[in-house]
């Protein structure tokens, strides 16, 4: 397992928002948590990425512990985190931005110039407006900064926090294929969404997230024909 | 008083004000980008003059250490202001405390070198542009390295991955500890540099002005009527204004005499933030400030 | 002050049995010490008393929020007030008073707008800026103000030590129950509903900016006063009274005797004592050291203690950096 998560609690301004949580990560899966607002899911991610610390439970990386470490010391164990919202580093220019998620080997400049290349190559919106401010980008645009950010810190885990929050259909639509071809060519993927049955269709696993707990576990399919599943997330 | 005249003032005034301008822009990196309202800040210029006078006409040492020795302590105070006093994060407290530190330098600096005026008394060579128009070399000198200065500053901040890293802290903490970068150390970095520039203005006006241990006290002030003119964070801003209050006040002097060029001054200051807090020049009305 | 029911309370906790006890020994040294007719007691007394009414002014301020780091602006108008009434225009001590009051009310209504335009460094600054000018004012405006030497009272109005001393005594007792009347009255609660959170305040209906003004008035008012007292007191008076110096002694005995009581300032010049006796123990060239004391005292207090500051920046609440 790649990435394994036992119980885990977490509170927040007294609040248990997540409670006894577990799931894993294989090398080289696409694992869905899908949950309504408020469920607990950014909370989730961030706890993994040191943001939160855990009040108990266990959070394992590639047979690490890491629940509780310095949000700064993770990304080079081959983590990495693109947040909801699309926060960038709004008043630096897209290269900037992209170029910081290359921050942890930075003294690397062959490494830096050729992972950037091959984001450019994923997104030639960004190699033509690399000068720009990415607070001028569309939204669809600074997912794709965004997105090309956590690929710069050449993880082996990507956590994505609400991919499609926002955007018109069109682009949530072309940015799963890009997680799915990315997915199949050996990123292992973390996806946290609200929009259930486009996430649940590109999904090897998922769970359901609900007030903190995991209801539910399966491969993408098996939930999409769960009739709680249907009726809850998909409104069948 | 003749055009001449008038005109000499003004390039005297610009050259001085680009002292200014690099400790104003230093102090509004501090206040803006660092969010930290630091009231000690007068007090540290003139304590990095009093060392200059002491380290050059006392002590006798040679400049490159004299140099090393006050942008050192500059920068220790700076990561000491950062562990006890940017931790809280409080405003009221940050005032409280850099006030404080303030009263500490200016008495201690009175108890143990006395109140009355330091000065390197260097002789001065002047440059004639027109043969009733002169500038001095030193302020020729120290406006170039002041200005050669900030832009080295801009550089750093968008050419280096520190400096790059340093911008991206300031805008987003979260997500750039999610990239790597120690926060805590690239805002002791940002911290020590900006106290750097105090040093080095402190070396920069010794060489110019005489001091006294309330001259901070003076300067200070001019770095808030500076900053705020030019907008809070605006570090190109402030270099510019910076220049041009060093022409204020002597035009002021020159055409109403000495009688009222302060109060003056600072009423100005009142009147600007009553109108135009955000900044005389700064397109951005809406600023919501953090503080 | 009903102070049967407060008596048994007293007895029943034993905190507030030692705070009864702590307060009846200082009474009767308070009592004591002008029949010493020792001078310097009586000199620290008077300074301890006239710092405790200056504590309760800044509290006044405090209570809509007011951060006043240029307090001393409000006590040197009263110095000034007076001063100049009595030299420059041979007026009687009444109408110096008054002037002083009238130069407070003045400055204080115009804060008080400002603090509804502008809030936290901005304005700070802006209290900076105006004490700036006031103080150069004072310096440069020789032919009022004498310019940083100053001006000295007329000898006719020297008063004994003793006098002042029960003078000073007074003013601290009747700030202190200024403080309180005004903490239980109606507009007390209004002021300190305006600290805590304006925009709920405005939208039941409470005139904030005038609340805002009010406070500022009282408090600027109060320090006048205590600065006419000090006119009397140091009779020889310079632009220094204009000095961050006396806005950080202010600021510490408000701040680290306590904000929100009318006890603060008293704990506060505790203080005030300390640095007063230390003054007159050393020789003069040690006297800047003294200050040195209480600002690392204040510094202390300030990151170890700042609940009490966190009350007026906790909630950035409705006032806005810059208002269109």
């Amino acid at each position: 397992m790649l990435l394994e998560i036992s119980n885990l609690n977490v509170i927040l301004s007294g609040l248990h928002i997540l409670q006894d949580l577990s799931l894993y990560v294989n090398q080289g899966e696409l694992v869905v948590v899908v949950g309504a607002n408020g469920s607990g899911k950014s909370t989730l991610l961030r706890t993994i990425m040191g943001m939160n610390k855990p009040q108990a439970g266990a959070i394992n990386f590639k047979g690490t512990q890491i629940g509780g470490a310095a949000s700064y010391t993770i990304v080079s164990r081959g983590l990495c985190l693109v947040a909801e919202g699309r926060q960038l580093f709004r008043s630096l220019t897209a290269r900037e931005n992209l170029c910081l998620g290359a921050y942890h080997y930075r003294k690397d400049k062959k490494r830096v110039e050729a992972n950037l290349e091959k984001v450019y190559a994923l997104f030639p919106v960004l190699k033509e407006n690399s000068s720009r401010i990415a607070s001028t980008f569309s939204g669809g645009e600074q997912q794709m900064i965004a997105l090309g950010q956590g690929l710069m810190s050449e993880p082996e885990l990507m956590m994505i926090d609400e991919l499609s929050l926002g955007l018109a259909p069109k682009i949530i639509e072309t940015l799963f294929k890009i997680i799915k071809e990315l997915n199949q060519n050996n990123m292992s993927i973390l996806l946290i969404e609200q929009n259930t049955r486009q996430s649940l269709q590109i999904a090897d696993r998922a769970y359901v997230l609900e007030t903190g707990r995991i209801i539910l576990t399966g491969t993408g399919k098996e939930l999409l024909d769960n009739p709680t599943v249907k009726e809850a997330y998909l409104g069948l | 008083m003749g055009v001449t005249a008038y005109i000499s003032i003004i390039l005297n005034g610009m050259l001085t004000g680009g002292v200014y301008g690099l400790f104003s822009s230093a102090f509004t990196f501090q206040a803006g980008a660092l969010n930290f309202a630091n009231f000690s800040y007068g007090a540290f210029i003139m304590l990095s003059m009093y060392l200059t006078y002491y380290t050059i006409a006392v002590w006798h040492l040679p400049v490159a250490a004299a140099v090393a020795l006050i942008l050192l302590i500059n920068a220790a105070f700076g990561i000491l202001l950062r562990k006890t006093v940017l931790k809280t994060g409080n405003f009221g407290t940050q005032i409280l405390c850099t006030m404080g530190i303030s009263m500490i330098v200016i008495n201690g600096v009175s108890f143990f070198c006395s109140s009355y005026p330091r000065d390197l008394a260097i002789l001065e060579k002047r440059l004639f542009l027109h043969p009733e128009i002169s500038i001095g070399l030193i302020q020729l000198g120290c406006f170039g390295l002041a200005a050669a200065i900030l832009l080295g500053f801009h550089l750093f901040l968008t050419k280096t991955w520190q400096g790059i890293a340093i911008r991206a802290v300031v805008q987003n903490r979260e997500i750039a500890a999610v990239f790597g970068i120690n926060t805590s150390h690239i805002l002791d970095l940002a911290f020590s540099l900006s106290c750097c520039l105090i040093g080095v203005s402190g070396i920069m006006l010794m060489v110019m002005f005489p001091v006294t241990p309330v001259f901070g006290d003076y300067l200070q002030n001019l770095a808030f009527i500076v900053c705020i003119s030019a907008g809070l964070g605006n570090m190109w801003g402030a270099f510019f204004s910076g220049i041009f209050i060093g022409v204020v006040p002597s035009l002021i002097m020159a055409i109403l005499g000495a009688r009222f060029q302060d109060p003056l001054l600072y009423l100005l200051f009142v009147l600007i933030l009553l109108i135009r807090p955000y900044g005389i020049f700064t397109k951005n009305k809406n600023v919501v400030r953090a503080f | 002050m009903n102070l049967q029911p407060k008596a048994l309370a007293f007895v029943r906790e034993p905190r507030k049995l030692i705070g009864a006890i702590l307060l009846l020994s200082a009474v009767i040294l308070i009592l004591y010490i002008p029949v010493t007719k020792n001078r310097r007691l009586m000199t620290i007394g008077i300074m301890a008393f006239m710092y405790i009414a200056l504590g309760e002014s800044w509290n006044i301020g405090a209570m809509t929020g007011l951060f006043s780091i240029a307090h001393s602006a409000f006590f040197g108008l009263g110095v000034y007030g007076i001063t100049i009434t009595l030299t420059r225009f041979q007026g009687p001590v009444i109408a110096g008073i008054l002037a002083g009051l009238i130069l407070n009310i003045i400055l204080a209504v115009i804060i008080g707008g400002i603090s509804s335009k502008l809030s936290g460094l901005y304005f700070t600054m802006a209290l900076i800026g105006l004490s700036a000018t006031i103080y150069s004012l004072s310096v440069q405006w020789v032919s009022l103000t004498g310019g940083s030497s100053g001006i000295s009272m007329p000898r006719a109005y020297l008063l004994p030590k003793r006098t002042l001393y029960f003078i000073a005594l007074g003013i601290a007792v009747l700030s202190m129950i200024f403080y309180v009347f005004l903490r239980r009255s109606k507009a007390g609660t209004c002021f300190v509903t305006t600290r805590e959170n304006p925009s709920l305040a405005a939208a039941l209906g409470s005139n904030v900016p005038f609340w805002r003004i009010l406070s500022t008035v009282l408090s600027a008012s109060m320090a006048g006063l205590c600065g006419s007292f000090y006119a009397f007191h140091l009779m020889s008076n310079n632009s220094e009274v204009f000095s961050g110096a006396y806005s950080l002694k202010i600021m510490m005995v408000s701040i680290v005797g306590g904000i929100n009581s009318v006890w603060g300032p008293v704990l506060g010049c505790l203080l005030i004592i300390m640095d007063e006796y230390i003054r007159g123990s050393m020789p003069s060239g040690l006297a800047p050291l003294s200050v040195v004391i209480y600002a690392l005292i204040l510094i202390l207090m300030a990151l170890v203690k700042p609940a009490g500051l966190a009350s007026f920046f906790e909630k950035p609440g409705d006032r806005h950096a810059a208002k269109n």
